[in-house]
């Protein structure tokens, strides 16, 4: 009885282990399989010309959504992708600070947000010169305000 | 020995069938305590006023596309932000209440809480008093908190709609947008 | 003549197989007409003569319904000549408008069909709010209703996303950052709708099987739990 019972209850359990072990199996690499592992996107980090192309002031790259900032030989990069919704913040020249048309956000010169629902700063990407002469950024790499890439008129 | 299935059944819960549907005869219904109900057959009463409603809507919505052209914007481009970006009209207010605050507060919690409580309503409302009326008196507090809700919701789509000019700045709808 | 015909037309095997009544002239007719078939069935035979009113209803969830029946068959004419295609679909759009006979007509149908079913779906929930409908024993089916109402929305944003101009891409892009800010899985999420890390051709496929597929199965069936409840909970609420 006891033994007959034991035996019932355990090919239960089987199934039932089988049957949410299938389901479950196939349900989890149905939900995998909706991620891709290969995009084929721009890269993050690409050539932006010489720096002679960008002249003093904030220059604005539609292609790859960033400013070049040229202060006198100082060149900075920084994201055109607003941290709060992914609009496209503009460079309001006459009152050095950044607007963003979606919900009002304003980052000041150094990228800080000063007013709206922005919840960050704009990210500063690292740029370098390659050795053919060209501006090179990694949008992988967020570096400070304070770094440059000072070059030499 | 154990009784089968079959024999614990009794001879009218045999697998026969004896019934279908012969005739409609009139009379009142079995009801207790209550009046006999006023009914009548769904073919053609209610039949023909849905296919009328089904004209009405046809003919509401070929006029409307006959007259007004669905808009389309220049093609996407990631580049050029819009000014002011907008959603489409029915999440207006949902952008209007993410300009005020952390996104996580107006577009995930608000909206998410809003709808539970929706659907918890009925397990709430116990009261089996004026179901099937308008506005019964005895509902008030409940009117009044969805008129409330109703009010809300529509009020933020409209000053998302007509009053928010450039950078999402506040402008009543007869003023003008400054121009760069 | 006109009786010739009708013999013709109505006295005949074929006829016969498919409707097995004949001309619902009576009571017992007029019951089978409504049961005996698939899309009259979900009807009761007979109804309270006060439900009719149409003050009762006002009809806002027959229009939705009716809204979403055109949406439906305009959206697969449609999908005929649309192509989910970041290079495409934008000159599908102008195609639509210029070169297809008729198709801005349909376009404007889809298009104003989708906004009025919204505002009819929540007219249809205040309707019922304002008449405490959702009251045991139908509160299942008022869930089901704001199931269906988000379901609404949602066929409506991936629909909005489809004709890749300035308006979809940016309103969708506000809407997928926004997705991002949830706790915890917000990135995740973000990059399963997407398909990716920006919105592009991973995105644009994928709304778009949402959007002929996926969501319009899901709102269809609910749509039909939803008319089956109405009739299992007892029909139109009514006073006591």
């Amino acid at each position: 009885m006891s033994s007959e019972h034991d035996r019932r209850d355990f090919l239960t359990y089987l199934g039932w282990f089988a049957t949410l072990g299938t389901f479950g199996g196939i349900s989890v690499a149905s939900a995998r399989y909706m991620v891709p592992n290969i995009l084929y996107e721009p890269p993050k980090s690409y050539k932006i010309g010489k720096p002679q192309d960008y002249p003093e002031g904030v220059n604005f790259l539609p292609d790859k959504r960033i400013f070049v900032v040229n202060n006198g030989g100082n060149y900075k990069v920084i994201s055109a992708v607003c941290t709060h919704m992914g609009c496209t913040p503009r460079w309001i020249a006459e009152k050095d600070r950044w607007e963003c048309p979606c919900h009002g956000s304003i980052f000041n010169n150094k990228g800080v947000v000063i007013g709206g629902p922005a919840p960050k700063p704009l990210p500063w990407y690292e740029v370098t010169l390659g050795s053919d002469n060209k501006l090179f950024v990694n949008e992988d790499r967020i570096v400070p305000f304070s770094q440059v890439l000072t070059i030499a008129a | 020995m154990p009784v089968s299935d079959e024999q614990r059944m009794s001879e009218q819960e045999k697998d026969l069938k004896s019934y279908g549907l012969m005739n409609l005869v009139e009379g009142e219904t079995p009801h207790v305590g209550k009046e006999p109900e006023e009914m009548t057959t769904t073919w053609p009463h209610l039949l023909v006023k849905e296919l009328n409603l089904f004209y009405l809507v046809m003919i509401f919505i070929m006029g409307m596309s006959v007259f007004f052209d669905a808009p389309l914007e220049e093609m996407a481009n990631p580049s050029v932000t819009p000014n002011p970006a907008k959603a489409p009209w029915y999440f207006l207010g949902l952008q209007e209440l993410l300009s005020w605050g952390p996104p996580f507060w107006g577009g995930i919690f608000v909206p998410t809480v809003g709808v539970i409580i929706l659907i918890l309503v009925p397990y709430i409302d116990r009261s089996r008093v004026g179901t099937g009326l308008w506005f019964h008196p005895s509902r008030r507090l409940y009117n009044i908190l969805f008129t409330v809700f109703v009010v809300v919701f529509i009020g933020l789509i409209i000053v998302g709609t007509f009053m928010r000019g450039p950078i999402w700045g506040f402008y009543w709808p007869w003023e003008p947008w400054p121009t760069h | 003549m006109i009786e010739k015909v009708k013999n013709i037309v109505f006295q005949n095997r074929f006829w016969k197989s498919v409707f097995r009544h004949g001309m619902p002239v009576n009571a017992r007719l007029r019951s089978e007409a409504v049961m005996s078939n698939l899309f009259l069935h979900i009807h009761p035979v007979k109804i309270y003569k006060d439900s009719l009113l149409f003050r009762k209803t006002l009809g806002l969830g027959l229009i939705s319904f009716y809204l979403f029946f055109i949406l439906c068959i305009t959206g697969i004419l449609l999908m005929f000549y649309y192509i989910p295609h970041v290079q495409r679909a934008y000159q599908d759009m102008k195609d639509l408008e210029f070169a297809v006979s008729f198709g801005m007509i349909l376009r404007n149908m889809h298009r104003w069909g989708a906004h009025s079913m919204v505002a009819l779906v929540f007219l249809h929930m205040c309707r019922v709010f304002y008449t405490a409908g959702y009251r045991h024993p139908r509160e299942f089916n008022w869930g089901v209703g704001v199931i269906l109402f988000v379901c609404t929305l949602a066929l409506s944003l991936t629909g909005y996303l489809l004709p890749w101009d300035q308006l979809a891409f940016w309103a969708i892009t506000i809407v997928v950052n926004l997705i991002e800010t949830m706790p915890i899985i917000g990135d995740d999420l973000r990059y399963l709708v997407v398909g990716g890390t920006l919105v592009g051709q991973n995105a644009l496929i994928r709304f778009y099987v949402m959007h002929v597929m996926v969501l319009p199965l899901l709102v269809t069936m609910l749509i039909a739990v939803h008319f089956w409840r109405i009739r299992k909970d007892g029909g139109l609420a009514r006073p006591e």
